[in-house]
């Protein structure tokens, strides 16, 4: 199993392969911590697991799993003024072990989240294939289905939502869109992307510890009488909450200080001030519930009583929707950004408004952390209720100003209707029902009427498949030219697209009219008049399945034997189009230096790059 | 890359990995409204009569003068002065030690039920506190070792400087929760 790594040119070190290597140092952390703790307290029936010792080994296991992926080398000995022995690998295995190139650590994010997505989606099948029926049949007991909600929820939210568009193309793109060599903090950011799949799994294994009830938001005191599995959720989120915060510490860093000369905050990418945005609120909101779900893993083991009747449950539902609306804007504000960085090429226009889109970006981030009371209408009285139905109606402006300089580039454009012009189409289509249905939920009456119902699903589904997914699709097809060097197929880039728009709309439009008929969330059986409904939602939900399969078949395949595509082949004018594809280790062969915006279309226009001609590596 | 050039990428790299830090710690000040806020919620500003408020008092010493010995160290550096920044870094290790096993101590007496509001807000905040202050102890202990192996000199002494601040930044905010759950 072991292969060979470069240590220095004269000399080659045999090592275990560092996945592998993790897998053991975590599986050896937990028995021995998870032993000693057991034998120091056991409790009754459980003298070898018990909630406080799987809590310690699952620490004990993870710091593991770190070190032996590769920060013990990466991290550890250079802290204690250690020259390691082995350096990182340069070939294919360097994607499978910790890494401190920018680009790397993008793809890494960026399969992390795309197996994630592939795990939580099935999971969101077994609950389609059991709610085609209106009985009990797939699962055994509701708790089960209710745990299969919470882990699709929490691992969608936490390793693929917040996660690829940031950690994933934003790890990839802002340096080179800001003619930098590398982020700031490049061993934080390599350490920072092996806490997700840590823990992905760690809540994929939650059940293993009993079905817990809570859904991704782990309401109190539903949460504290739930069985063992819920502690793998706080556990499993801690992990995946802070690797985002690594991500967005690091890119705030670096886009503050590695622009390139001349490149002003005026001239700032649209993907980039996305990024930037996003990775505030992250900074902000992060931490927080970090903190929130400790005290109520704290509030279960020791036992405290804070959440409880004898504490302030309501206080654990105000801290978790804190963050819980924030992070509705963390998942799309890049999608909103990525709509005006994709459009203006595709059309070979000047992007319209382009201050009032960066305007729309900041305060659509700044009102986000005023709506969201919103999800407790049912626990306010009306004075308290109006404030928050104001604030969130408010939101919509400045998102409307997202739209506003995207249908301004579009207006009287020769648009070219390729597959990632066309899924940005798809995408501002299905955030506009998710949005307007948000407005018509922002009404005290309507919210109180719906709460609870599939008609809520539906619409947090449309903004986020709607507009995160279909946009995180549209923008690994427009930089897969950059990243992998190769083109897909055109064909099948639309076909698969028009697919997945189908499929989408007919499951959640579908969703809408079985929430308003009366469907209840949170239950695995309904009554037998929603049953057609349903069953149309089931098929296009499996549908919907199987096209975002077929997508990743479509790009891996064309990652791997797409024929050659050149540089710039929509002709954009950001700066990662400027170098190679793909990139060199240090992006560009000298600094760019930026005089023009990249924004700016027509004939007379000259590249936004003074040096433009001497990026490129020879 | 001229030489003028590349000093100015230190120069900026430096300046960013400083930002960086600080903006790190200032969104560690997150975890601390929260735990501030849920306290404000659930006691007000009540302080257990059973707390042992001089023990508190003593802590706070302790960890007033860790701050002091820190930023000796941080200031020994500056001044190339290796051997007084590695003595005063030690010296802080130690003290910081020492606020911990009073802790603990203070801990270990129960003064206060776990099970009330007061004191579920008590042992949380402090606990919450006290891994930072572990978390500085060890970064300490890294930062004594890593000094006796590189060269760490009045232009090389970025690693003294990260771990001189995140003391500093705990020991504030274990002065402050000291006070506000003893005193306040």
């Amino acid at each position: 199993m072991a292969h060979q790594v470069l240590a220095s040119p004269s000399m080659k070190v045999r090592v275990m392969p560092p996945m592998l290597r993790g897998f053991l140092w975590a599986g050896i952390a937990f028995l021995l911590t998870n032993s000693l703790v057991a034998s120091i307290r056991p409790d009754v029936g459980h003298p070898f697991v018990n909630e406080v010792s799987i809590t310690i080994g699952w620490v004990a296991a993870l710091t593991g799993w770190l070190l032996g992926v590769g920060a013990y080398e990466g991290v550890v000995l250079p802290l204690f003024g250690v020259t390691p022995r082995i350096g990182q690998a340069t070939d294919w295995r360097r994607y499978f072990a910790f890494a401190t190139d920018h680009k790397v650590v993008g793809i890494q994010y960026l399969a992390s989240s795309a197996a994630a997505f592939i795990l939580a989606g099935s999971i969101a099948m077994a609950m389609r294939i059991e709610l085609a029926s209106p009985t009990i049949y797939f699962f055994h007991y509701s708790d089960q289905y209710l745990a299969a909600v919470g882990v699709h929820g929490t691992i969608m939210m936490f390793a693929v939502a917040t996660v690829a568009l940031v950690g994933g193309m934003g790890n990839y793109m802002v340096p080179l869109m800001i003619g930098a060599k590398n982020t700031v903090f490049p061993r934080l950011s390599g350490l920072g992307h092996w806490l997700i799949p840590a823990g992905v799994l760690t809540v994929a294994m939650s059940p293993l510890l009993g079905y817990w009830t809570t859904g991704w938001r782990g309401y109190e005191p539903l949460g504290s009488q739930d069985p063992s599995g819920i502690i793998f959720y706080y556990l499993g989120v801690a992990a995946m909450a802070l690797s985002s915060t690594i991500v967005s510490l690091n890119m705030v860093t670096t886009i503050v200080f590695n622009r390139a000369p001349g490149l002003t905050w005026p001239r700032l990418p649209m993907y980039v001030w996305g990024v930037l945005t996003v990775s505030i609120l992250n900074l902000i909101w992060l931490p927080e519930i970090q903190m929130t779900f400790i005290l109520e893993l704290l509030d279960r083991l020791v036992p405290l009583n804070l959440f409880n009747a004898a504490g302030q449950p309501l206080a654990e539902l105000e801290l978790f929707w804190l963050f819980g609306h924030p992070e509705v804007y963390i998942i799309v504000v890049p999608g909103f950004a990525l709509w005006n960085e994709i459009i203006p090429v595709m059309a070979q226009k000047s992007l319209f408004g382009r201050s009032w889109a960066v305007i729309g970006l900041i305060f659509v981030m700044m009102l986000s952390g005023m709506v969201w009371a919103h999800h407790m209408f049912t626990n306010m009285r009306n004075s308290e209720i109006l404030p928050f139905a104001f604030f969130t109606e408010m939101i919509s402006i400045p998102t409307g100003f997202g739209y506003m300089a995207a249908i301004g580039t579009l207006w009287q454009s020769r648009y070219r209707l390729t597959t990632p012009g066309l899924l940005v189409l798809m995408s501002m289509f299905n955030f506009l029902l998710g949005g307007i249905s948000g407005v018509y939920l922002a009404d005290p009456p309507v919210n109180l009427q719906v709460h609870d119902t599939m008609f809520i699903v539906a619409h947090f589904h449309y903004t986020i498949i709607g507009g995160m997914i279909f946009t995180w699709i549209a923008a690994t097809y427009y930089w897969l030219p950059k990243i992998s060097g190769r083109l897909y197929s055109e064909f099948w880039g639309k076909f698969l697209s028009i697919w997945i728009f189908i499929a989408f709309n007919t499951a959640f439009s579908t969703m809408f009219l079985v929430g308003l008929e009366g469907m209840n969330r949170w239950v695995p059986a309904y009554p037998p008049y929603l049953h057609p409904l349903n069953l149309v939602i089931s098929l296009a939900a499996w549908a919907l399945g199987t096209g975002f399969v077929l997508h990743a078949v479509h790009i891996v395949w064309a990652w791997r034997k797409g024929p050659p595509a050149p540089d710039n082949p929509w002709n954009g004018r950001t700066l990662e189009w400027l170098t190679s594809s793909p990139p060199p280790p240090n992006n560009f062969a000298e600094v760019p230096i930026i005089d023009e915006s990249f924004y700016v279309y027509g004939d007379a226009v000259k590249p936004a790059a003074r040096n433009w001609d001497r990026l490129k590596p020879s | 890359m001229p030489p003028e050039t590349s000093a100015l990428d230190t120069q900026r790299h430096g300046a960013a990995l400083r930002w960086g830090f600080r903006l790190f710690l200032g969104i560690q000040l997150i975890p601390f409204i929260v735990l501030f806020t849920l306290r404000y919620e659930l006691d007000g500003y009540y302080v257990a009569p059973t707390v042992n408020q001089w023990l508190g008092v003593a802590e706070n010493i302790l960890m007033l003068a860790s701050l002091v010995t820190v930023w000796q160290g941080l200031t020994a550096i500056r001044e190339n002065d290796r051997e007084t920044m590695q003595r005063r870094l030690k010296w802080t290790s130690a003290l910081g030690a020492l606020y911990l096993a009073l802790l603990i101590y203070d801990w270990s007496q129960r003064v206060v039920p776990v099970g009330t509001r007061f004191g579920g807000m008590f042992y949380t905040t402090i606990g919450v506190s006290a891994f930072y202050t572990a978390a500085g102890l060890f970064v300490l202990v890294a930062t004594v070792v890593r000094t006796g192996r590189v060269v760490t000199d009045a232009q090389n002494h970025w690693d003294v400087e990260a771990a001189a601040w995140y003391w500093v930044f705990q020991g504030a905010i274990a002065v402050l929760m000291n006070l506000y759950l003893h005193w306040i």
